[in-house]
């Protein structure tokens, strides 16, 4: 009988339409890769609107989802406008904590304005079974605009009391990293429509930006709210080298561009070359060389061995599937995964079904579960 | 004994699927990060569609084609025209008495369609197989 509802329960996980494409072993455990989708523009964000349906975004605009009882995508209808160009345009997706009764999806994107480009973060309601959004609102742009096409950041994240989360890059123009008068190179908190809470940490400040969070960041294109500690962790892009795993604290600088790991593309020192100042947070890990990471997931729970308690991201430069332990050092070792794939892997998510998605820049999307074939 | 044959038919429901693993990765040990543990990977050959023994018929070509290149647009009641999921649909973008001349054809081999990613630049066997669907009738 016991044998009977295991097998009852392999049938269930394993979906007619998903196609195996790897298989791996991590010591006695052994992982199977199935793709769910492809054929989409870079996937850059994933999300879960329930155990069947998952969202994502393409760069070029589109929102779909994808019946994972089916495998069918569906395109919806009245997506935002965004400037897609360089690294920017679609980027991530978010549902609001309590979107089951608000409906509230929420998006990253690169915005035109009069004097260039910027970060923005707009919201609308999904009727789900229409298929359809409703009007599109802005509750944040970042300022200054530049005519640069590099560094948007950005991931989406909400903490247990509804607060919203959200990287900005910082264009290129590293010392704004440093300046609380600019957005750019922040980490950003809000109340869901868009006001600026009260406790945020400048909100007192002369001349300082009130939403901002923390700052001295590059280029963060990692964020996770992690519901067992309720720690917010970050990841950034270095320049060569220098990527960074952070523990996001309120008012609290992380050093872009005075301390780096990392170097100049021209192989000089960053500044001064230093690593270390007083004032200024150190990683909890760091690459050198750069792994490009573009996502960020702390995995809970027994599923997938491999990844439990681990920081989980995607590397797009040295394309493979990122996890290193989360009470690692800066030179605790690292698996990594999915090189056989040759892909820029965008975002990784952990399912409702305690299951890892992945996203590529290849425009598909895969799932790790334990079991072989 | 039951879980024996139960067993044996998931893989060979697997098999179906899938054909034998075919390559085989072992991560090199990079001097730039210290691996945790041994990754073995193991690449699997998906096959190829065999286009040549489906029968010419609508559910092949939904399951084949359009559900690969054109469910996120075309599946579904609200989807854009023509539904591809629907049989009597579809029918309308096919001209039976000049087959070459049915705009599901056009669209496709013009590579207007998809628009993102034409498709004959990406699988000239299903565009084939669509092809050869259409001029044969369209049949159900």
């Amino acid at each position: 009988m016991k044998n009977l509802i295991f097998l009852g329960l392999t049938l269930i996980t394993f979906s007619a339409w998903a196609q195996p494409v790897m298989q791996f072993k991590a010591g006695s455990e052994s992982y199977v890769v199935e793709k769910l989708t492809d054929g989409h523009g870079t996937i850059w964000g994933v999300e879960f609107i329930n155990s069947d349906l998952l969202i994502f975004t393409e760069k070029n605009g589109r929102i779909q989802t994808l019946d994972l009882k089916t495998g069918v995508p569906r395109l919806l209808q009245n997506l935002p406008k965004i400037y897609d160009a360089g690294q920017g345009g679609l980027l991530d997706i978010a549902l609001h904590p309590e979107f089951k009764e608000n409906s509230w999806v929420y998006v990253t994107y690169a915005k035109k304005v009069t004097n260039g480009q910027t970060t923005a973060v707009a919201r609308a309601r999904l009727d789900v079974a229409e298929g359809r959004f409703d009007k599109w609102e802005d509750i944040f742009v970042a300022r200054p605009a530049f005519s640069t096409s590099h560094h948007y950041g950005s991931r989406i994240v909400f903490d247990k009391e509804g607060y919203i989360y959200f990287g900005v890059g910082e264009r290129g123009q590293a010392d704004l990293a440093q300046q609380l008068t600019a957005h750019n190179g922040k980490v950003i908190r809000l109340f869901d429509d868009g006001r600026v809470p009260s406790d945020n940490p400048f909100v007192a400040t002369p001349g300082a930006l009130p939403e901002i969070w923390s700052y001295g960041h590059r280029n963060p294109q990692g964020l996770h709210y992690d519901k067992k500690t309720g720690n917010i962790y970050e990841q950034e892009h270095g320049p060569k080298g220098g990527d960074e795993i952070n523990l996001v604290v309120k008012g609290k600088n992380y050093g872009w561009p005075v301390i780096t790991y990392g170097r100049e593309y021209s192989g000089g020192q960053v500044g001064r070359g230093e690593t270390a100042r007083p004032g200024m947070e150190q990683p909890l890990k760091y690459f050198v060389p750069s792994i490009a990471p573009s996502s960020l997931l702390v995995y809970r729970g027994p599923k997938l061995k491999i990844f439990s308690d681990k920081f989980v991201s995607g590397a797009l430069a040295l394309q493979h599937l990122n996890a290193v332990a989360v009470d690692g050092v800066a030179t605790a070792c690292e698996d990594r995964l999915l090189l056989g794939l040759n892909e820029r892997i965008r975002d990784v998510k952990q399912g409702p079904d305690g299951l890892v998605y992945v996203s590529s820049d290849n425009g598909r999307i895969y799932r790790i579960r334990a079991g072989s074939l | 004994m039951i879980w024996l044959r139960l067993t044996v038919l998931v893989t060979l429901l697997s098999a179906c699927t899938h054909a034998i693993v075919t390559s085989e990765r072992q991560p090199a040990q990079s001097l730039e990060y210290r691996s945790c543990q041994p990754i073995q990977e193991q690449m699997i050959q998906v096959r190829a569609v065999d286009f040549g023994r489906l029968e010419k018929n609508f559910k092949n070509v939904k399951d084949n084609v359009f559900k690969n290149h054109c469910a996120s647009c075309h599946f579904g009641p609200d989807a854009y025209k023509p539904q591809l999921d629907d049989y009597t649909a579809a029918l309308e973008y096919v001209d039976l008495n000049s087959p070459e001349k049915s705009r599901l054809l056009q669209s496709v081999e013009k590579g207007t369609m998809p628009p993102s990613y034409p498709l004959t630049n990406r699988d000239r066997a299903a565009v084939a197989f669509l092809r050869a669907w259409v001029l044969d009738g369209a049949q159900r």
